[in-house]
């Protein structure tokens, strides 16, 4: 149990791990959004992290809306490194500044973009597919984005309106300074043919 | 652990489980209720070794193959301050050899108080064992406007989730899958950490991943509790609750109590029609009969008591009355819930000490038990009655009130102050032996108890109370007739004594003043000397060792010994037989104010004894109370001779 | 007080508190109905008793509103991690918040 003297310590960033699918040597730590402004793997990361790299600890730590993903060296355990793991990764996160990236993607724009294909790809994204729906990314522009939605689910006015404002959540989730979410219907449909998508149809 | 506990059938059976897993759970999570659903009556309820905790098992069968579910006693840590948290750990600890470890653990969390039960569970799931977490009370959840996505808590958290909604036994169906195979349950690669402000970053982590919003506050609750919580009403629906609960245990048991009582009266004169043997008979009718009748007339009594603790208990009120009396039971040292245990006691001790049990800290629970005896109860109503109309006039008093009820009256505040004198100086001691408990309490939001954990609680209580206390009840009765009807006087032996052998009280009184009993009243004549008693009185104050209310019988049979018409003056007029005031008389105020004093403070009461052997697990706080009784007894009833022959 | 005794003291409360207000308080002297952010527990009768504490939910960070008081004042009803809890005044008092509201 605690020392009490930990009582004395400031509120940490809170941060769990998750297991990933099929790869025991990777776990991946749920962070809360936008405590680090990039995506990718970072060409610096604080000291502490660092220690572990060098040491052979860890293979690799890569970034993604939300989450860090820390993996480890051949021969190296959980059990044995968790714990420091842990204790480096919440130590790191709370110099934001130190974590930098020297390749590409290290805009703002980039890391929208990462969130945006995150979203989609996730269970917003699956929800729209199990519907008969597509999601397409257009753009991204000083925080707004813009979707195009395909398919079934584009016809509805209404149902637009509802996958729109999820999208829109899902994606403020992993990145607070979202703009605006816009969308555009993949196939423009004619007036009647909106008129007519608001009846039930013969025809699957 | 097993080896140590009762060794029952049953529990032999127990060992040979297929898959033995644990309940752990803070207390209100419905750990209970989950546990009643899945082992139902099976369970067998004993005592952890060496502390007042009380340990419960069940099993039940799930595809062929026998789960056993050890219920261990809620708490809110494993970080353990009190014995029955000892207990947890000790049996969560594999290293610990004494206890047997669970293969697998069950975690019930309230999911309206998820962030408080999660604190607890990253304790659970660092000690290794694999875990299961069964959410309670998600129905409620959602009724509050609260929101928790379990899939995502299950992936957050790295180990298998499954809802259960309390009594609904399709909800069980996935929890018995995963329950016959822990080996298999999910565990986290990385357990949770252990320091207070890491564990609170994984907290709110695991939460907002599992997209947890916090229920409202209950309405309906909020709406009660402004009523049975405001400073005013609030204490008077306390009191009126608490007038109710004890007339209820007083006066609705009573006929129940009279019927049983008759039945084996009845019982005791057909075995009389039947035995032609006097001994025989008296042995089959006083001792058996008697004994059996004994035990099964407190029956009611408990079984009314636990019904309405489990339904305040269930209902969340409990809680609210322990919080409304806490500032006054705290100048005993204890905590407002012993409060239920104490009142009880006004009825009868047994009944007191088994309500003990709702206590969180054992060392609250001995305290409360060696104070619970001192509480007039109702079995010294008759002894008290007799011994003041001895020596008070029933016409004296002042106004309405009657000196003899005002005695009546001083001998109940008496004995509450002395029981809460005694529970303070018992839980000062305890208080050296470890750090001061903290005292808290959680407040549940008003529920509709389930009338299955409340048949399930009073069937437990009535059962445990007929199979441990009884058999102590018993042996005792039987053992006091041993004592006071032998040896055996045959016929030629009354009749050369000039007893009339067709003279039943006659006889009676004979066979009692030729008992080893009587033996022991004058072997023990120089202890009571200096209170005035005589070895008549001796002898019944032995004989109420069984019961108070017997030494008016006995008091009753040696005086009508010397006049059978009119036992009462026989009483009054009764002569010391022996010693330096040989034929001063006996019953003088002095005397009858040290009898009195000595009623009031003796644990004269052998189901009492047995109530707490099973209670505490061990003849050791018997022994304790007994002897401290006595001691007390018998230095206030010195006392209060001494004051009384001073003042008349 | 001798300068050793001094020292360390001062040293923990400038660590706990950087800026002492008058906004920062223990639990026990909160009226009822407000609202407050949990600093730390203070371990001064006994660390398991800290500790206890901060299990039960009284964890630095954490928020806690005063539900009500009993007729004397005590124990008096926090609410906390999603429940109500009852603590004694003197418990409460090891609990340093900062009032919120």
């Amino acid at each position: 149990m605690a020392n009490p003297a930990d009582e004395l310590t400031p509120v940490l960033i809170p941060i769990h791990p998750e297991a990933v699918d099929g790869d025991g040597d990777t776990l991946r730590w749920a962070v809360p959004a936008a405590t680090l402004g990039l995506v990718g793997v970072p060409s610096t990361v604080p000291a502490a992290l660092q220690a572990l790299l060098d040491e052979r600890v860890l293979e690799s730590v890569s970034i993604e809306p939300g989450a860090v993903r820390t993996t480890l060296a051949t021969g190296q355990s959980w059990r044995d490194h968790g714990a420091r793991v842990r204790a480096a990764l919440q130590e790191s996160l709370a110099t934001p500044e130190q974590w930098t990236s020297s390749g590409p993607s290290s805009s703002a724009d980039d890391l929208l973009r990462a969130v945006v294909r995150q979203v989609i790809d996730g269970e917003v994204g699956d929800y729209i597919r199990s519907h008969g729906g597509r999601v397409e990314l257009i753009a991204v522009r000083d925080h707004d984005v813009e979707v195009e939605l395909a398919g079934a689910c584009a016809h509805c006015p209404a149902s637009e309106f509802t996958l729109t404002r999820r999208i829109e959540t899902g994606i403020r989730a992993l990145y607070p300074a979202l703009g605006r979410v816009t969308s555009r219907n993949g196939s423009e449909p004619h007036l009647s043919q909106r008129v007519l998508g608001w009846f039930p149809t013969r025809a699957g | 652990m097993s080896g140590h506990c009762q060794p029952t059938a049953a529990s032999a059976g127990v060992e040979n489980a297929d898959v033995r897993l644990a309940l752990v759970g803070s207390p209100n999570a419905g750990k209970t209720t989950l546990f009643n659903a899945l082992t139902g009556l099976r369970a067998k309820t004993g005592n952890y070794p060496g502390v007042t905790v009380s340990r419960y098992e069940g099993a039940c069968e799930i595809d062929g193959r026998s789960v056993v579910i050890e219920d261990l006693p809620g708490s809110y840590s494993l970080d353990p301050i009190s014995p029955d948290e000892q207990v947890l750990a000790e049996v969560l600890d594999e290293l610990h050899t004494d206890s047997q470890t669970p293969q697998g653990l069950l975690v019930t969390l309230d999911a309206t108080t998820l962030p408080r039960s999660l604190r607890m569970l990253a304790q659970v799931v660092r000690t290794g064992l694999p875990v299961c977490v069964v959410l309670t009370f998600t129905d409620e959840l959602t009724r509050r406007q609260g929101a928790l996505d379990e899939s995502a808590l299950g992936r957050a958290l790295g180990v298998p989730v499954v809802s259960v909604t309390s009594g609904q036994r399709r909800d069980l169906i996935a929890l018995k899958e995963l329950m016959v195979r822990p080996e298999s349950w999910a565990r986290p690669a990385v357990p949770p950490p252990a320091a207070a402000a890491e564990v609170s970053s994984w907290i709110t982590s695991v939460l907002t991943s599992a997209g947890y919003r916090l229920p409202e506050t209950d309405a309906r609750t909020r709406r009660v509790d402004a009523v049975l919580l405001h400073p005013l009403w609030g204490t008077l629906v306390f009191f009126a609750v608490m007038v109710a609960f004890f007339q209820v245990i007083f006066t609705v048991a009573a006929p129940f109590q009279s019927a049983i009582e008759e039945f084996f009266a009845w019982l005791g004169r057909l075995a009389g029609t039947h035995i032609s043997n006097g001994l025989v008979r008296s042995f089959v009718a006083d001792a058996l009969l008697g004994g059996v009748g004994g035990v099964l007339v407190f029956l009611p009594q408990i079984v009314l008591l636990f019904l309405m603790i489990s339904l305040l208990e269930g209902t969340g009120y409990m809680a609210r009355a322990a919080f409304l009396m806490d500032r006054v039971m705290s100048k005993a040292g204890l905590e407002g819930r012993a409060f239920v245990a104490l009142l009880s006691s006004v009825a009868c001790a047994v009944p007191g000490i088994m309500a003990t049990r709702t206590l969180p800290s054992a060392r609250d629970r001995i305290a409360t038990m060696m104070g619970a005896p001192l509480m007039t109860c109702s079995a010294r109503l008759p002894v008290y009655i007799l011994l003041i109309g001895l020596v008070v006039d029933p016409d004296a008093g002042w106004g309405p009130f009657s000196a003899q009820g005002a005695v009546m009256f001083g001998l109940y505040i008496g004995g509450a102050l002395s029981a809460m004198a005694a529970a303070w100086v018992f839980s000062r001691l305890g208080r050296s032996k470890g750090p001061l408990l903290p005292f808290y309490m959680e407040i549940p939001p008003y529920r509709i108890p389930s009338a299955r954990s409340v048949a399930l609680s009073v069937v437990d209580a009535a059962k445990t109370f007929l199979r441990k206390v009884g058999k102590i009840i018993l042996v005792t009765t039987i053992a006091l007739w041993v004592l006071l009807n032998l040896p055996a006087q045959s016929v030629a032996d009354l009749q050369k004594a000039g007893v009339d052998p067709s003279d039943d009280s006659a006889v009676s009184a004979y066979v009692i003043d030729h008992s080893y009993a009587a033996d022991v009243g004058h072997a023990v004549e120089p202890v009571f000397e200096p209170l005035g008693f005589d070895w008549r009185i001796n002898v019944g104050v032995i004989a109420s060792l069984s019961a108070r209310e017997v030494f008016v019988a006995t008091l009753g049979q040696v005086a009508a010994a010397e006049n059978p018409d009119n036992p009462q003056t026989a009483l009054k007029s009764m002569t010391v037989a022996d010693g330096p005031r040989q034929g001063e008389p006996l019953f003088t105020p002095g005397v009858v104010a040290a009898l009195l004093a000595f009623f009031l403070f003796a644990l004269q009461c052998m189901s009492t004894i047995g109530a707490m052997r099973r209670e505490s697990g061990s003849w050791r706080w018997p022994a304790i109370a007994f002897g401290y009784m006595f001691v007390l007894a018998w230095t206030m009833a010195w006392i209060s001779r001494q004051v009384v022959e001073a003042l008349v | 007080m001798s300068l050793m005794t001094m020292k360390p003291r001062e040293r923990a409360v400038a660590s706990t508190v950087p800026t002492p207000s008058p906004r920062c308080t223990t639990l026990a002297d909160l009226p009822a109905g407000s609202t407050a952010c949990i600093l730390d527990v203070c371990d001064e009768a006994q660390p398991a008793t800290a500790r206890r504490l901060v299990d039960l939910g009284f964890a630095p960070g954490a928020q806690v509103s005063v539900v009500r008081r009993a007729p004397m004042a005590d124990p008096v009803i926090f609410r906390v991690a999603g429940g109500e809890l009852a603590l004694r005044r003197c418990q409460a008092r090891c609990i340093n918040v900062r009032v919120e509201a």
